[in-house]
């Protein structure tokens, strides 16, 4: 037995196992489908003509040791004679120069039926998978003109294929990207790869660059890349299905794919909000149930992640849903205990579903709902406003200021009376409250202000230049975005002062 | 092997170039291992066909034979492949434990054997603990083909266990039987953590 001192490997060992393993198992699926692939996918002219050459000289010159010169040239002779028989004794494809197919999920290449049209123009496609590291981003997309020119400005050269990538994953800033971290809003694409693969296939030229399809690509390979990956989610992202165009497919057709891939809808209703948010907190509270004895923090966390992970949605969305089904559930039960009809509160609930989301604004204690939980006058105040007074999701959002402001939530409470006689009246209450609320708000907000602006003008008065080297560039952009827009304010603001002086001193 | 049999081989070798059995096989290759490359499967069909003229002997399914040890070969390129990029990938060399398994593994064709050696007869003496006389022939015999790089089919591991055994087995039988010891193998090497365990749960 094992003495715990061994010196043979792990490796050899697992290889030892492993090679066992295949060579004692049956491959009789992989000799039908070789022979099927035989008579549907014949290799192209050079690819056979090599091939049988190599098997050919193994089986007729495997015994040739102790033969003459002269009866080694008459087995050359058979050997490409029997190559040239077997080879032309089928139709065989034109040679690949186009980005190459793979044989994957069980898809090898074929045409596209029926064959695309694209706004108006027929295009004839192969369909097949490709190692998505064969395909190059097209430099020429319209989403990525405005980096690219900026790129070549900066560099004077176009970018490489590797940079574009990188500018599409924000790895290479430009100026001007809203979003540094994920300007083209990768991410999450690259996580719905993760999780299902390339849905629709990209287009792409006979060399394979993407006329269509340049975001899935670079999310693909963001995936294939990525550290927070599996390696099934990273094998899922490597091969994805795309439709090859012909060799000489012409400019004014791929505009045509180009525009119809980005200008026609696809007419595809989302789901509302109020069933998916039902539908992923009825998950939630099955797999919580599922969990025996108390569930630790930790456990939930990873209930959300991957219900996250099978809904599409991000894991704080989880938490959001859960918080507005509560609200709405907590809703629908205070109306229904006070004899409303029962189908007027689930049209209710379910037509304003984001308003239960917008019933969580604020932060800490100022949130309504906070409030809601221990004051039942202030509930119904808020709840029957909700049913008949209210009309937009912003007057919900901002009801909290409302009620944190003694005297706009004397005003919340005259509406709530006047509600049955004169909801018109009460409506604009409402709106008076949240326009009063907001006002002290921004006063409150403006208290210490010109304080702040004297210690922040001392503390960028004195920061010596290299201490900006140190940060990084999302910072920096920030800050820029920030003091741009401050700096327009108080332009306007100088200007003002100085046409209001000009007509003073007139 | 008689003249019959060699008889027998040639003809069937060469039904299977007239049927265009390589190339069909490479591209199946090519769908089962979508990461290699053309010539990779290109070589493992070679290997395949080259291992067969060399085993010299009659065989009832050389189709199955050929794609058997192309498989593995594809398997061994594969690997091969993956720890050369390991390797590349670090610009001194590589870690130690992949410069270890990357230069154990290929460099050295003679520090091979005698790992790959070692690797056997420590597997030999591991079976030999066993009680299951039927199941520990079978491993042990399953285990001598994979050290020689032989395809041993179901049919063929039933026949000699039959000789060894002096017993009828069917292929059922000893399909099962290889089953039960390389799990069981695989198992104690995981639990004496030799190996990772790699296997799904």
């Amino acid at each position: 037995m094992h003495d715990g001192n061994t010196k043979v490997s792990a490796a050899t060992l697992a290889e030892l196992i492993e090679t066992a393993t295949v060579l004692s198992e049956d491959h009789g699926e992989l000799v039908a489908l070789a022979v099927r692939e035989a008579r549907d996918r014949p290799l192209n002219d050079a690819q056979a003509r090599r091939l049988y050459t190599r098997i050919l000289k193994i089986l007729r010159g495997h015994d040739a040791a102790g033969l003459s010169d002269g009866d080694r040239e008459r087995i050359a002779e058979q050997v490409r004679g029997e190559v040239e028989k077997v080879v032309g004794s089928v139709a065989r494809p034109a040679a690949e120069g186009g980005v190459p197919f793979v044989t994957y999920n069980g898809l090898s290449p074929r045409d596209v039926l029926p064959v695309p049209s694209f706004n108006n123009k027929t295009i004839p496609m192969v369909e097949g998978y490709v190692d998505v590291e064969k395909l190059q981003l097209w430099a020429g997309n319209h989403r990525l003109t405005l980096l690219v020119a900026e790129f070549e400005e900066r560099n004077n050269r176009p970018p490489a294929a590797e940079e574009l990538v990188k500018l599409m994953q924000g790895s290479i800033l430009m100026t001007g990207v809203k979003n540094p971290t994920d300007p083209f809003k990768l991410k999450p694409l690259a996580d719905s790869i993760a999780r299902k693969g390339v849905e629709i296939p990209p287009i792409v030229t006979f060399e394979g660059e993407p006329k269509d399809g340049n975001r899935r690509i670079a999310a693909s390979l963001l995936v294939l890349h990525g550290k927070d990956y599996s390696a099934a989610e990273k094998e899922r992202a490597r091969y994805i299905r795309v439709w090859r165009a012909p060799e000489g497919t012409t400019d004014d057709q791929f505009e045509a794919i180009v525009v119809s891939r980005n200008f026609e809808s696809d007419h595809k209703e989302e789901w509302p909000e109020y069933i998916k948010g039902r539908l992923v907190v009825q998950e939630y509270e099955l797999r919580k149930r599922q969990v025996k004895g108390r569930i630790t923090r930790a456990e939930l966390k990873r209930i959300r992640e991957e219900l996250a992970k099978d809904f599409a949605i991000k894991p704080g969305e989880v938490d959001r849903y859960d918080r507005m089904v509560y609200w709405a559930d907590d809703f629908s039960a205070y109306h229904l205990e006070h004899g409303r009809e029962p189908a007027a509160v689930r049209h209710k609930t379910e037509k304003n579903f984001q308003w239960f989301y917008e019933l969580d604004a604020g932060r800490g204690n100022e949130k309504l709902t906070r409030r809601l939980e221990t004051d039942d006058e202030l509930k119904a105040v808020v709840y029957d406003l909700m049913f008949d007074v209210l009309d937009s999701g912003a007057q919900v959002r901002n009801l909290y200021r409302v009620v944190n402001d003694p005297e706009t939530a004397g005003t919340l409470l005259k509406a709530h009376e006047l509600m049955d006689r004169e909801p018109h009246r009460a409506l604009d209450l409402v709106d008076d409250a949240i326009t009063d609320a907001k006002r002290r708000d921004v006063r409150r907000r403006s208290i210490g202000f010109e304080e702040y602006l004297k210690s922040m003008v001392d503390r960028l008065g004195s920061t010596p230049p290299d201490q900006w080297n140190t940060l990084d560039s999302e910072l920096l952009l920030e800050v820029r975005r920030i003091m741009e827009s401050a700096l327009g304010a108080i332009d306007a603001q100088l200007s003002s002062r100085r046409s209001r002086g000009a007509k003073a001193e007139a | 092997m008689s003249r019959e049999a060699e008889t027998h081989l040639e003809e069937a070798l060469d039904r299977m170039v007239q049927e265009r059995f390589p190339e069909g096989l490479v591209r199946a290759l090519e769908g089962r291992f979508p990461g290699a490359t053309y010539a990779d499967c290109e070589d493992a069909v070679s290997m395949g066909f080259a291992q067969l003229v060399r085993a010299d002997r009659r065989m009832d399914n050389p189709r199955g034979y050929v794609t058997t040890v192309a498989v593995n070969a594809m398997r061994r390129l594969l690997r091969r492949a993956a720890l050369q990029q390991l390797a590349d990938a670090d610009g001194n060399g590589g870690p130690e434990d992949v410069a270890d398994v990357g230069a154990d593994e290929w460099s050295d064709p003679v520090a091979d054997e005698v790992v790959a050696d070692d690797a056997y007869l420590f597997m030999q003496e591991l079976v030999d603990a066993w009680e299951s006389r039927n199941v520990k022939t079978a491993t042990r015999l399953v285990l001598a083909a994979a050290r020689l790089g032989e395809p041993l089919t179901a049919d063929e591991l039933a026949e000699r266990l039959g000789d060894l055994l002096h017993q009828e087995v069917t292929a059922a039988t000893a399909r099962q039987w290889r089953k039960r010891g390389l799990d069981r193998l695989r198992r104690e090497v995981v639990d004496a953590q030799l190996i990772e365990d790699t296997e799904e749960h």
